[in-house]
């Protein structure tokens, strides 16, 4: 007599996470700090800037779902209020002929729903490791900084004390390196962390690549906004949807059109995204979506990122 | 953790370690969930049976150095070691950090990012000599290891250990038990492999070579063991020190009490090992002799119980006789 064939669940069921629908693209209709946001011409000048990347873009890709954003930078100043911006926004762009699909509030890195994507993100990076880096080392004090490179710190002790100087070097540089030291947070009086603009930027790209889970679950749903909008920005989602027909806010790859001001911090951003380790069990859904559809998508997400820098050239 | 399979990589390397967690009580599965999200906001694993296991999400360590190596050679080799903490009848705390081993498209370290989206794996910048490497980590004292993954194992069983949750009372005092291990799987018409060894320090080496299984199902396979190998050397311990059968009885009841409170009911070999694995669990047994010493164990700790249960038993009877013998004397 053959034995049966028994089947039994020795190893606990893998964790689950949840599916967010894709748009092909996703175009940053370009950035303004706050004081920019003070005059209604300066913001339609800005618009009439990225008008011919946005157009070029949309051609490239048209017959595909694309949807465009706008980041309102409302963490480190809050002059105006949604009620008065928005509005103004909308007009702004539509005057240039440019549809905002989503638009989202900085702060919405820091904080959206009771969750802290920025801290989701921190506690996901992992440094890359300097030549002779053998796991024997404590893993790095919390300093809020992160590097690309060994010997960036020399302290002012060590050059008083007589040592040499001895010239930082890139990991894994080739022959010359480039050597970055990014600030990822700090704490002013007040003791609560403040996120640098190049880390919450960073977050603002895994969130639209949508790669960041709380528990399982996604942690912005775009929605409709009804009625007014109010006078406190803290009162509004992390990301609303403008456009009743917009595609979705999550997207396989994500392309940002921004002015050359930019380009330093951006390279921070693209630093920090090379140093954040997806949840594996979310990598492995996204590349099932795009081999379903057929897109390719890079496994390397700082690949997924691209960016236009131009002074409206 | 995906679920990687055979022809993923040449080699793999890790190391266990096993110990009470620095509790006074049982940790409830719910608190585990908690304690073990190592990762925030990432999801830990569970089950209730056929006992209560808890496996925390993996994080990484990167690492840029030479491949552990019998021979001396010095192939240098970039990635990450992936971590777990795991927490079983939620007492009984370890940590297991590994890599897998492959050779690179390419002999330059390619962008950090490009590591980062194969977590896990140590890519080589030169030839990859498996024998030599898994030799080196796993077989002897002489080879060099390379690549510290015990200590990252350790320094995560640490922080752990460190977690406010617990109140850091040990319900025992036990020895951390420490296993290095390297699963390759052998190429064409190579042999399979499974080789044990334990070293001066009491750390235990095993070399695996099997084909067609996962490296989720032989971590599974080498923690179980690991798990099962401690709790025997734990009793051994307590037994000792609680010089059972020669020392007095007063004084070894209190000594041999935590064996029954924390450790017997924790032995469930294979509890969580895919079935195809099930002959090696029981090749370490006959050669090792695990299960026959555990039941020499427990039946010497029963005994022993049953013996001191007889003597006080007895005495007390002495006791209570001499009281109703007390009434007729005073009648007399």
């Amino acid at each position: 007599m053959s034995s049966p064939e028994i089947e039994v669940e020795v190893v606990t069921a893998r964790p689950r996470v949840e599916l967010v629908p894709r748009s092909h693209l996703s175009i940053e209709l370009g950035h303004l700090y706050m004081e920019d946001l003070l005059h209604p011409e300066r913001i339609r000048e800005h618009f009439a800037k990225i008008k011919p990347w946005t157009d070029f873009l949309l051609t490239r890709h048209a017959g595909q779902r694309v949807s465009t954003c706008f980041l309102v930078d409302e963490y480190f100043s809050k002059i105006r209020s949604p009620a008065e911006l928005i509005p103004e926004l909308i007009e702004a762009a539509s005057a240039e002929g440019i549809v905002i699909d989503y638009l989202a509030r900085e702060s919405g890195c820091a904080e959206a729903g009771g969750v802290s994507p920025a801290s989701l993100v921190m506690a996901r990076v992992v440094p890359d490791p300097p030549q002779g880096a053998n796991g024997s080392r404590p893993p790095a004090h919390e300093t809020g900084w992160l590097t690309n490179a060994e010997g960036m710190r020399t302290s002012l002790n060590q050059a008083m004390a007589g040592r040499r100087w001895a010239p930082p070097k890139e990991n894994g540089a080739l022959a010359h390196s480039v050597c970055l030291d990014v600030q990822l947070w700090d704490n002013p009086l007040d003791g609560e962390r403040r996120w640098s603009c190049a880390f919450l930027s960073a977050v603002w790209q895994l969130l639209r690549l949508g790669l960041l889970r709380h528990q399982g679950k996604a942690i912005v749903t775009p929605d409709q906004w009804k009625g007014p909008y109010p006078d406190a920005w803290s009162e509004l989602p992390a990301v609303i949807k403008l456009g009743e027909r917009a595609q979705p806010f999550y997207a396989f790859r994500t392309m940002t059109v921004l002015e050359t001001r930019f380009s330093d911090v951006e390279a921070a951003v693209r630093m920090i995204l090379g140093r954040v380790a997806i949840d594996p069990v979310v990598a492995a859904q996204v590349r099932q979506q795009a081999a379903a559809q057929n897109v390719e998508l890079p496994d390397d997400i700082v690949r997924r990122v691209s960016h236009v820098f131009s002074d409206g050239i | 953790m995906s679920s990687r399979t055979a022809s993923e990589g040449d080699l793999a390397v890790g190391e266990v370690r096993t110990g009470f967690l620095s509790h006074s009580r049982a940790l409830s599965l719910e608190a585990a969930l908690i304690l073990l999200e190592l990762v925030p906001g990432e999801q830990v694993r569970s089950a209730s049976r056929p006992r209560a296991y808890a496996v925390s999400p993996e994080p990484l360590t990167g690492i840029d150095c030479v491949l552990p190596s019998l021979n001396g050679r010095r192939t240098r080799a970039v990635g990450t070691v992936a971590s777990r903490v795991t927490l079983t009848g939620g007492r009984i705390l370890q940590a297991c950090s590994y890599a897998e081993i492959v050779r690179a498209g390419s002999g330059n370290r390619q962008a950090w990012s490009h590591y980062l989206s194969h977590p896990g794996v140590v890519e080589t910048l030169g030839k990859l000599n498996a024998e030599d490497a898994a030799a080196g980590f796993a077989e002897s004292e002489r080879g060099s290891r390379g690549i510290e993954v015990g200590i990252i194992a350790e320094q995560q069983m640490n922080g752990v250990q460190n977690s406010p949750m617990l109140d850091g009372v040990l319900p025992v005092r036990a020895r951390r038990g420490s296993w290095r291990w390297a699963f390759q799987r052998p190429e064409k018409g190579g042999g399979e492999l499974f080789r044990f060894k334990i070293l001066g320090d009491g750390t235990r080496l095993l070399r695996l070579a099997l084909p067609d299984h996962g490296l989720d199902d032989v971590i599974d396979l080498v923690e179980d063991l690991a798990l099962h190998d401690w709790l025997l050397s734990t009793v051994e311990e307590i037994l000792e020190r609680a010089q059972l059968g020669s020392g007095p009885p007063a004084k070894m009841l209190p000594l041999v009490r935590p064996v029954i409170d924390h450790v017997l009911h924790h032995w469930m070999p294979a509890a969580r090992v895919k079935p195809e694995l099930m002959p090696l669990w029981a090749t370490l047994d006959r050669a090792q002799g695990f299960t026959r010493q555990w039941d020499l164990s427990v039946h010497r700790v029963r005994d022993q119980l049953a013996l001191n249960t007889v003597t006080m038993l007895s005495a007390a009877s002495d006791g209570y006789r001499a009281d109703a013998d007390e009434p007729a004397l005073r009648r007399a």
